[in-house]
């Protein structure tokens, strides 16, 4: 039985195609009816092909008349009208009963879901075995519980010649109900496969579902006959030739021993064979769901698994192909996504690319992890090269403020948490020998620190055009000073001798020219100072000074001035508080006219100069503060660079030169001191020096 | 009558230095380059006013030969110059000369008083 069951579920891997005629709209497209008719022809064509010959041969060979023959028939016939028919039809709608609303949505033209499409899928698919096991198990109770009345002789009054009759009957009835059961699934299949076909024109969205069901040709439905007529007809003579010795002929052993014997040899051959049949039958399903395997695992994304069998095979193959389906969706979230980052990437590449400044990303280790072409540019290397690597191998130090001999010790500076510089001035040398000024900006940080983002700029021209800036003021200041003396000179000496011969008018023109060429001799002066300082041309001789001392000298010395604009310079000192310094007496005496020159010419007339003086471990502090102008706080930061003038729109207002405050700069750094201002615009400012108690020579550049 | 050269090359400022000194008593003698300086200070002035930076023969040498030559070895030198630097101050003090002084930060007058006080120590 279940060798006829298997060997008839002919798997067949197809898809079904997508009809191109169209789809009929009105008329219903599950019909139970079809699946009746396919279950009557089934009957049908048994009864005609096997059951009528069968029974005809076997009357015949028996000697019984034709008369009975026909009263046989006619019986078999109101059977099959009373009790087959109205079964089949019960069956059908029994089997086909949990359908059935889904049924009627899909004959009435309705949208059904996915989930009830697959099911009605699903159930068609598992019809054909479903109604031909029940058939088969009908038919074949029937049968047995008839033979077991007459085995156990329960109906005696039978003559041995009706027995034998009566046997052979039971015999063909197993035949035939074998051979129904096979035909009936054959048909069921082909019209179930016509339904699904229709289901998918109506329903595209099933293809998904991998129908896979072929309609059953009729040289298959032969073919599967002829494979297992010999089968059902061993099965039903073993069973009437064993039951049949044993009960008639118990002396003939030899016989029985043989006829059993033989029996059981073709019988166990034939399943023999048919049994590698069934295998291939059964492994064909597994060695698709390999197949697929293999295609996946070689990343063939579209693989899906096109079968259907009728077991729990269905089930792999339809959660495989839905598993590839949501893999193939989540591949093309990926592919979207990962197409964006690319998109993204390539943005800031060509950000990168643009940017004029050189960025290079360092890994704590100082190797280069990322350098844009500027960088690539200024450094003098490729990006290849550079990857992974430290930029000291690339290039070396020319001068650095910090005094580091390479690169890495100059980023490590700038990078430290609690380094204050973030921007450095190096000048470089490359692996091809060209010096370069470069400016590195460094503090950022990406990735918890695993990424430190140095910015470069290529300041080379710049700083040319300052030193040619620095050597054209240099150069002038050279030319200037002997016109510069004589014209001071001559003033000194002509201004006593001949003031008392002029009018009050030509006495104040004698002192313009006296204080224009003063201002002029000074302007030169420290020119020529800045450049021998920055040019270590000149060096200081520290000597013990007090501070106090120069600064009573200053302010007595430049009193004249102040009174004139009825300034008052008011100086709170203490002398005895104050430790003596080292330092040059001279130079700090010109730091300090210079503020105080500065304070007086930058204050209103009538106002006070406080100068005052502050103290702690390491400095002394003297602090000039004046009530003027102010400067706005967005020039400060630049107040004390070389030439730098803060802008102002007051008339007759003298603006500065930009020299004295960065002489006085130069001067302090010099002496290992700090220069500071604070000031607010309308209110006034200070100027702060400090200069260190233990003043070392040491600190000399 | 105390003798005075003045080693300048640019006019001007010689006359001007010439006339101040003659002014307060003294004679005064002007030298235009190096090796003029040093054929004049053969006349064995009292002091030499000299400038660093003179055509021919540089101030430093023009002091190097004075001092070598023992006739002029012993007359005070006062250097007035607008050259700053530490190095030539050092070498010209070195070589002994009385004092220097940055002709720009300096008036005439200072220049007299400086060289009344450098007779005044070596008499």
């Amino acid at each position: 039985m279940s060798s006829a069951q298997t060997t008839d579920s002919q798997i067949i891997h197809h898809r079904i195609l997508h009809k191109d005629e169209p789809t009929p709209v009105v008329t219903p497209i599950i019909k139970v009816s079809d699946f009746v008719i396919a279950r009557l022809k089934a009957q049908i064509l048994t009864s005609f092909t096997y059951g009528f010959w069968l029974s005809i041969l076997s009357v015949v060979s028996w000697n019984i008349s034709g008369l009975s023959v026909i009263k046989v028939a006619i019986l078999y016939l109101l059977m099959l009208l009373l009790v087959y028919i109205p079964t089949s039809i019960l069956l059908t709608y029994t089997l086909l009963k949990p359908l059935r609303p889904q049924i009627k949505l899909i004959n009435q033209h309705q949208n059904i879901a996915i989930k009830d499409l697959n099911f009605v899928v699903r159930s068609l698919t598992t019809f054909p075995l479903h109604q031909s096991s029940l058939v088969f198990a009908i038919s074949l109770t029937t049968i047995i519980v008839a033979s077991s009345f007459f085995l156990t002789g329960f109906i005696t009054e039978f003559e041995p010649i009706i027995h034998i009759v009566v046997f052979q009957t039971i015999m063909i009835g197993v035949v035939i109900s074998i051979i129904e059961s096979i035909l009936n699934y054959a048909l069921t299949k082909s019209t179930v496969s016509t339904t699904l076909e229709d289901l998918v024109h109506r329903y595209p969205q099933a293809r998904n579902l991998k129908i896979n069901i072929k309609r059953f040709t009729w040289s298959q439905k032969v073919s599967s006959l002829v494979i297992l007529l010999p089968l059902a007809s061993q099965l039903g003579l073993s069973v009437f030739f064993t039951a049949y010795v044993f009960r008639y002929s118990p002396d003939n052993t030899s016989l029985q021993v043989f006829i059993i014997v033989s029996l059981l040899v073709v019988n166990l051959t034939y399943l023999h064979l048919m049994g590698r049949y069934l295998t291939h039958l059964f492994t064909n399903p597994l060695k698709h769901l390999l197949d697929f395997s293999h295609s996946v695992a070689n990343g063939d994304m579209n693989a899906r698994i096109s079968l259907i069998t009728d077991d729990e095979m269905i089930d792999i193959a339809h959660t495989s192909n839905e598993m590839m389906d949501s893999i193939a969706q989540s591949n093309q979230i990926l592919n979207t996504s990962y197409q964006k980052l690319e998109e993204e990437h390539t943005r800031l590449g060509l950000v990168l690319r643009g940017i004029s400044d050189g960025i290079v990303a360092l890994n704590p280790q100082n190797k280069v992890q990322l350098i844009n072409e500027a960088a690539q540019l200024i450094f003098d290397v490729s990006a290849n090269e550079a990857f992974n690597k430290n930029l000291d191998l690339f290039v070396s130090i020319e001068y650095s403020p910090h005094n580091a001999i390479v690169i890495s010790k100059v980023i490590s500076h700038l990078n430290r948490a609690d380094s204050k510089d973030k921007s450095v001035e190096l000048l470089i040398k490359t692996r091809s020998g060209n010096k370069k000024w470069l400016q590195i900006n460094g503090g950022g940080s990406a990735f918890n620190n695993e990424l430190n983002i140095l910015t470069v700029r290529d300041i080379t021209k710049s700083k040319e055009l300052e030193e040619m800036k620095l050597d054209f003021v240099t150069m002038a200041a050279h030319e200037l000073r002997t016109p510069i003396t004589v014209l001071h000179s001559y003033i000194s000496y002509l201004q006593p001798q001949i003031k008392d011969f002029v009018n009050v008018t030509q006495s104040k023109m004698l002192y313009q020219i006296q204080d224009s060429s003063e201002q002029l001799r000074t302007l030169v002066d420290r020119l020529l100072s800045i450049t021998n300082i920055e040019q270590n041309k000149v060096s200081f001789t520290p000597t013990p000074i007090k501070i106090v001392d120069l600064i009573v000298k200053t302010i007595d010395e430049l009193q004249p001035i102040a009174n004139d604009r009825n300034i008052q310079i008011k100086y709170e000192h203490n002398d005895q508080g104050l430790p003596t310094l080292m330092a040059d007496p001279l130079a700090i005496k010109e730091v300090i006219e210079n503020l105080v020159t500065n304070a007086i010419k930058y204050s209103p007339e009538k106002s006070t100069i406080t100068i005052s003086n502050d103290l702690n471990n390491e400095m002394i502090y003297t602090s000039i503060t004046d009530c003027g102008i102010g400067i706005p706080a967005e020039d400060l930061p630049h107040l004390f660079t070389r030439f730098y003038r803060v802008p102002t729109n007051l008339i007759n207002t003298n603006a500065g030169t930009g020299v004295g405050l960065y002489l006085c700069k130069l001067i302090i750094n010099q002496h290992g001191g700090i220069i500071k201002v604070d000031s607010k615009v309308g209110v006034g400012s200070t100027f702060t020096f400090g200069l260190p108690i233990k003043y070392e020579k040491d600190t000399h550049r | 009558m105390k003798k005075i050269l003045i080693v300048e090359d640019e006019i001007a400022l010689a006359e001007l230095y010439k006339t101040v000194f003659l002014e307060a008593g003294y004679l005064a003698e002007i030298a235009g380059d190096g090796n003029t300086a040093l054929t004049k200070a053969d006349e064995q002035p009292d002091l030499i006013l000299l400038d660093v930076m003179l055509p021919q023969l540089n101030g430093i040498d023009v002091i190097h030969k004075l001092k070598a030559d023992s006739r002029t070895k012993t007359i005070p030198i006062l250097v007035i110059s607008n050259l700053g630097q530490d190095d030539i101050i050092k070498q010209a003090k070195k070589l002994g000369v009385s004092d220097y002084l940055i002709k720009m930060r300096v008036d005439p007058g200072e220049i007299l008083k400086k060289a009344e006080l450098i007779l005044a120590d070596e008499s």
